[in-house]
């Protein structure tokens, strides 16, 4: 192909140019950026490509913006030896026009389009046009040799022509397409020949499955007829154990019979035990009532001891009691006759001081005469009266106390009232009453606190006595009213009024003597006369009032010397004690009157002299103080004796009061007892009476031994039923009918469980039966047959694809080899010009330059710079262009703006190639740089736009 | 005593639902169909011959879990049969639990003239004969299926007994290690007693007369099933007359197959051979019920193997089936094939061409793919087709 002419209008930027192309030798089309240079290579391809109505918007960008013309382009080229002539016209006036020298044909419209396309595709090698013909955007791309078939043509004929290009070729692609039939280009199984496989496997796994089913079923079948054997065996195995069982119960039924006899046995002989118990237990009831009589008859005779032996010891403590009594009486007389010895010599012994001190004193008196003159006038008027603020005091609380003890008398005693009914005479205490008036009684009543007697002589005496309370409620009143009286005596007073009377008195007298003190010791300066005069007064008031000593009370009994003499004391101690044992009484059941009557024992006789003080005679008194004192000496320790005498006799008393009350106490229980045990005793005695007369001794005893022999009788039958049952083995027929029983379930249960697992199976193949599974399974296994076939004969056809596939390349692959070696040789030839004569190139099975070699340095294309890589695609271009351009097919080499990385001296060099390509074929570059081509390619022809 | 005749069919090997691997989905529904449809004609064998009754000597279905629809279609078939029928369960249809026997489906579309021997209880089809079924209960019985009837006490006097029985007989068993064999011996001395008249056994699908009592036979399967077997489609007339002078015995095959199953290897060597194979083929009758297992042996030039491949495509589509039979398919290319160097092929294309003669020449393993590759690069080189 040749291109001799292009012209092109309103086509980009470019509104209208003309450009012609020498034949051969080098055309450079020179122009500034945005000339429209790369214009030219579109224009020719979309010349051939898109018809004049195309739509495509790569033909959009064509159109000049903003201008609604039509875009032109015509070309003029040698197309297979052919003068072609071609122009097409888009967006208005659209047009196509084609004529073909020589002979003039012409096409317009679609058709000429349709058959320009024809033209190209017929003439031009696409793969060689993509080789040579290089927009600069291409530039730095090294063509691979072996895609270009005009470069193969080109090397199997000079390689010796052995292929006919003609008829290889589409053979290649016949091998090829029928191994695609069957292959993908990475060598898996595809289409039918893949389907097949895959339809192989699946029915591979239908069979399998099916065959799976089916031996399931035969599983089944053959479980089915071993469940069938198993049940026969056992259902045998269970009749027979039935039988078994049923023998065995019919055994167990007769035991069981004899056993129900030895339980009706065993019951009976309990009640016959329980009647012997019975008889023998009223027996034993009889016996015990017999004996309760017995001992309530004795209990009975001990109580009524009991009540006479407490009754005597109460009379012995009464008088014990009486006799304690007495002797208090008389050491309280003793010891007040002690006392009164003592108040004697001490005021004695005071007088005798007394009138020794006035001796002394009186002569120191005389001056103080007058002031002891008003004193004594005072004082003889305060004498007047005795009854001072404390003595009123007392006298009140002794009235008062008087008064609460009577009280206390009239409510805690009893009283009695006596009424004399006929002519006899009663005596009161000893005392008469008065005889009735004509139908008139009299009553007398008195309180009794102390014994009282009502006596009807010769008929009756009646003693009444009061209690413990009465007689101490006596006691104290006695006393209270004694205290009384004796403060009256001694005040001097009738009673408590005069008492009261005087007591006022003697506060006016007080107050006077105050007023004549005072008025003394203001006449009185000097004290030290005062205290004289006041002391020989008291000493002469004492000697002027000697007669009266005896009568001054002086109570203070307590204040006794200490050192009274022990051995003193200690016989009149002994004495009491003769009498009274000081220890208290144990308040025992019975023992304190035991005690009383030991007491009792140990009193002396009741003729005995009854105890009396011996009370000292009355001595004459001494004449000295000293003798005075020594006698005072010896009164005072008799007192103290006398004193703890009285303390023990009150001590006895009391303690003898305290036996006599339990005493009596103890024998109101005796009595109480006694009477009680009485009542048991007649009412044991009725209650044996009673059951004697229900059921006589005699026929108790028989109804015992009646009892016994029937029991006996009863425990003879259930010893021979014992013995039967024993014989029988009813407990080890039960346990082997329980035994039996249980195998006999487990049997039952067995069968049931087979049949049930049978019922399951033969469901299971019912089920499967209506499955028809043998047909599936022998349906699956003749498709499977089928797909092998199928499988089968597309492997063998696969195979034999792949086989021919492989044997050829092969083959070809190395003729391929064969033919690179021109290509390298053009290839190194042409970069010995560039890089020098150490150029060298390796060649790949595509025939692409895998790797340079430059001064023995091998580097792979990849490695290599920029400007290197470009002059290498080049090269590659120029060896292509030059293995081609021999044959009528080839192409121009149309480079646009190459060589832009160059140095100047590999330009020198590459132009020198470019001019020598020149010579045998079309050679067209466009640039922009005026320097890189012009000068450097001899001979080209350089056309400005 | 008057002269007794018993005239019956004897049959056997039914195999319905039986499915053969070489038939293609329609062909295979057509035998199937035929199998049923024998039925029908031994019923008319039987309308014809005025049998007084069929026996069926076991495996009557080809396995008991057959399709349901094989069940109905056997029992509508059975239908066509005017006299009574016994059916016997053999090895492939034994009555073991879930058996095609026991489906419900069966029990609900069996005619009433036909039953199932599930006993060896005697049957009384016709006066004077007892039919006596020794029937299999399971697929692999331990002792000789027929033993107890052979041994059994004889009929009453007058009366013939047929025994039907299935199982291989010892004395044509390849394995007489088998536990479950018809004993010839004691068969062939009860039939001498006079205690069995007449022996129908099934399992043998070649029809067969064992022994020389002549009362043994196999009736052999009513349409063939393998390509081996001998005489089969037919069924057996039997006719037993009982007189004073002893009875006799007849037997008579029946025809009532309409599938032929052969078996032909042929040798080649060029285009006479071929010539031959596609007459032969050509000739034989009622292609659709037949099939060929054919083997070819033999070298061929690579022109005449795509003539044999496109003969047997025709072929097949005519036939019920053209099986290629591997044991004896043998066929190679002839590597001085002049056809080859005609081929307008050059360069690496003809040095591959010529490799893969060398191979096919030298006979190796992988010779049978090089000549199939040599056969492609034939065609799409522009060979002759």
């Amino acid at each position: 192909m040749r291109l001799h002419r292009l012209t092109l209008r309103d086509f980009r930027g470019v509104a209208a140019r003309d450009l012609d192309f020498d034949e051969a030798g080098v055309t450079v089309v020179l122009g500034d950026n945005e000339t429209g240079k790369s214009s030219i290579l579109e224009a020719l391809s979309l010349l051939f490509e898109l018809p004049d109505d195309s739509k495509a918007g790569k033909l959009k960008a064509v159109q000049p913006a903003g201008r609604d013309v039509s875009s032109e382009v015509a070309a003029e080229l040698t197309l297979g030896g052919q003068r072609v002539h071609y122009r097409k016209r888009w967006f208005r006036q659209r047009l196509t026009e084609l004529r073909v020298d020589p002979g003039g044909h012409t096409w317009t419209g679609r058709e000429a389009h349709d058959e320009a396309a024809r033209l190209f595709a017929a003439h031009v090698d696409q793969s060689l046009w993509a080789a040579l013909v290089v927009g600069q955007e291409h530039a730095l791309a090294v063509p691979a040799a072996g895609s270009v078939a005009a470069v193969l043509t080109a090397l199997d004929e000079s390689a010796g022509g052995e292929v006919d290009h003609g008829a290889a070729v589409p053979l290649v692609a016949a091998v090829e397409r029928e191994y695609q039939r069957y292959f993908t280009r990475t060598g898996r199984p595809s289409g039918d020949y893949a389907e097949a496989i895959h339809a192989l496997d699946q029915e591979r796994a239908r069979v399998e499955e099916a065959r799976a089913r089916l031996a399931e079923v035969e599983q089944d079948v053959a479980s089915a007829e071993r469940l069938t054997r198993d049940r026969a065996t056992m259902s045998a195995r269970s009749r027979e154990q039935e039988a078994r069982v049923a023998k065995l119960a019919d055994r167990r039924q007769a035991a069981d019979k004899l056993v129900g006899q030895v339980e009706r046995l065993r019951r009976d002989a309990e009640f016959a035990a329980a009647q012997v118990e019975s008889a023998r237990a009223d027996a034993e009831r009889r016996t015990a009532l017999v004996d309760e009589v017995k001992e309530r008859d004795r209990a009975s005779t001990e109580a009524e001891e009991v009540r006479l032996r407490t009754t005597a010891a109460l009379r012995g403590a009464e008088q014990e009691w009486e006799r304690a009594t007495a002797a208090l009486r008389v050491a309280r007389d003793d010891q007040a006759a002690r006392r009164a010895e003592v108040r004697r010599l001490d005021a004695h012994l005071s007088r005798l001081r007394d009138r020794a001190d006035l001796a002394d004193v009186r002569k120191r008196l005389a001056a103080v005469e007058e002031a002891r003159e008003q004193e004594r006038r005072a004082a003889a008027a305060l004498e007047r009266t005795n009854v001072d603020d404390a003595a009123l005091e007392a006298a009140e609380a002794a009235h008062v106390d008087v008064l609460a003890a009577r009280a206390a008398l009239a409510a805690g005693a009893p009283t009695m009232v006596v009424r004399r009914l006929g002519d006899a005479d009663v005596e009161l205490s000893g005392i008469p009453l008065e005889e009735a008036d004509e139908g008139v009684t009299v009553d007398r009543e008195v309180t009794v606190d102390r014994d009282t007697t009502v006596r009807v002589p010769d008929v009756v005496e009646v003693t009444v006595r009061p209690g413990t309370g009465a007689t101490e409620l006596a006691a104290t009143t006695a006393s209270a009213e004694d205290v009384e009286r004796r403060l009256l005596a001694e005040l001097g007073q009738a009673d408590i009024g005069a008492v009261r009377q005087a007591a006022r008195a003697r506060v006016e007298a007080e107050r006077a003597l105050t007023i004549a003190r005072d008025d003394l010791a203001r006449r009185l300066e000097g004290r030290t006369f005062a205290d004289l005069i006041a002391a020989r007064d008291q000493l002469l008031a004492r000697v002027t009032d000697d007669d009266h000593l005896d009568d001054v009370a002086d109570d203070s009994a307590d204040d006794l010397p200490d050192n009274v003499p022990d051995d003193l004391v200690g016989s009149r101690v002994e004495e009491a004690a003769t009498l009274f044992d000081a220890e208290p009484l144990p308040a025992r059941e019975f023992s304190v009157v035991k005690e009383a009557l030991r007491v009792k024992e140990h009193l002396p006789a009741e003729e005995s002299p009854p105890v009396k003080a011996s009370l000292p005679a009355e001595q004459p008194l001494p004449t000295t103080q000293e003798s005075t004192r020594e006698a005072l000496a010896h009164a005072q320790a008799e007192d103290v004796a006398a004193a703890k005498l009285l303390a023990r006799a009150e001590a006895a008393g009391a303690g003898v009061r305290t036996a006599f009350e339990i005493a009596r106490d103890e024998a109101t229980e005796a009595r109480v007892r006694s009477e009680q045990a009485t009542e048991r005793r007649t009412d044991a005695l009725a209650t044996l009476d009673r059951a004697r007369a229900q059921q006589g001794d005699e026929l108790l005893a028989a109804a015992m031994s009646k009892a016994a022999e029937e029991a006996a009788a009863i425990a003879a039958d259930l010893a021979e039923a014992e013995d039967a049952v024993a014989r029988s083995g009813v407990g080890e027929l039960g346990e082997r009918l329980a035994e039996a029983t249980t195998l006999r379930a487990q049997l039952a249960e067995q069968v049931e469980h087979l049949q049930d697992e049978l019922s399951r199976v033969e469901g299971a193949l019912e089920r499967a039966g209506a499955q028809g599974l043998a047909t599936a399974a022998e349906k699956a296994r003749a498709e499977l047959a089928h797909a092998e076939e199928h499988h089968s004969t597309l492997e063998r056809r696969a195979l034999a694809a792949a086989r021919l596939r492989e044997t050829l390349e092969r083959h070809r692959a190395e003729a391929r080899l064969r033919y690179a070696a021109p290509l390298r040789d053009r290839i190194e030839a042409l970069g010995r010009v560039v890089h020098g004569p150490s150029f060298g190139v390796g060649l790949g099975a595509d025939l692409e330059v895998e790797a340079r070699t430059v001064d023995g340095i091998r580097l792979p294309v990849s490695s290599l710079s920029t400007g290197a890589r470009e002059q290498l695609a080049t090269l590659v271009r120029l060896a292509i262009a030059g293995l081609t351009a021999t044959d009528g097919s080839g192409v121009p080499v149309v480079l646009d703006d190459a060589l832009g990385w160059s140095d100047p001296g590999r330009l020198q060099a590459m132009g020198a190639l470019l001019a020598r390509a020149g010579a045998t074929g079309q050679v067209i570059l466009l640039t922009s740089a005026p320097d890189r081509y012009v000068g450097t390619v001899p001979g080209a022809r350089v056309v400005r736009i | 005593m008057p002269d007794t005749t018993i005239r019956f069919l004897h049959s056997g090997d039914w195999q319905l639902g039986m499915m053969r691997r070489f038939l293609g989905p329609e062909a295979q529904a057509r035998y199937g169909q035929a199998r049923v449809d024998a039925i029908e004609r031994i019923g008319a064998v039987a309308a014809r011959t005025s049998a007084a009754f069929v026996v069926v000597a076991g495996d009557v279905f080809d396995a008991n879990q057959v399709d349901r629809k094989v069940v109905l279609r056997a029992c509508e078939a059975l239908r066509a049969v005017t006299c009574p029928v016994y059916l016997l369960p053999g090895n492939h249809d034994s009555l073991e639990p879930g058996s095609v026997w026991a489906s419900p489906m069966l029990a609900a579309h069996l005619p009433s003239h036909v039953e199932v021997l599930r006993d060896s209880v005697p049957r009384t089809p016709a006066p004077g004969v007892e039919v006596v079924g020794a029937p299999w209960r399971t697929r692999r019985p331990l002792r000789d299926p027929v033993a107890d009837v052979v041994g059994a006490d004889p009929p009453p006097e007058g009366v013939v007994r047929v025994l039907v029985g299935h199982g291989q007989v010892d004395s044509l068993a390849p394995d007489v290690g088998e536990p479950a064999l018809v004993r010839q011996g004691p068969l062939e001395e009860a039939i001498a007693a006079g205690r069995i008249h007449y022996a129908a056994l099934g399992d043998r699908h070649s029809r067969t007369s064992v022994g020389e009592s002549g009362r043994i036979w196999y009736a052999g399967t009513p349409e063939p099933t393998r390509p081996e077997e001998e005489h089969p489609g037919d069924v057996l007339l039997v006719e037993l007359a009982a007189g004073p002078a002893g009875s006799t015995c007849t037997v008579t095959p029946e025809r009532v197959g309409t599938w032929r199953l052969l078996s032909r290897v042929v040798e080649v060597d060029g285009d006479t051979s071929l010539d031959a194979l596609d007459r032969w083929l050509g000739e034989q009758p009622d292609k659709t019920r037949t099939v060929v297992r054919l083997g070819v042996r033999g070298a061929l030039s690579v022109a005449g193997l795509t003539r044999l491949e496109v003969l047997l495509d025709a072929q097949t589509e005519v036939y019920a089936a053209i099986q290629r039979w591997r044991r004896h398919w043998d066929v190679g290319v002839l590597p001085d094939d002049q056809m080859l160097d005609d081929l307008p092929v050059t360069g690496p294309a003809r040095a591959a061409l010529e490799e893969l003669r060398h191979t096919v020449a030298s006979g190796s393993d992988d010779a049978a793919e090089a000549a199939d590759a040599l056969a492609l690069l034939h065609r799409l080189a522009g060979g002759a087709a």
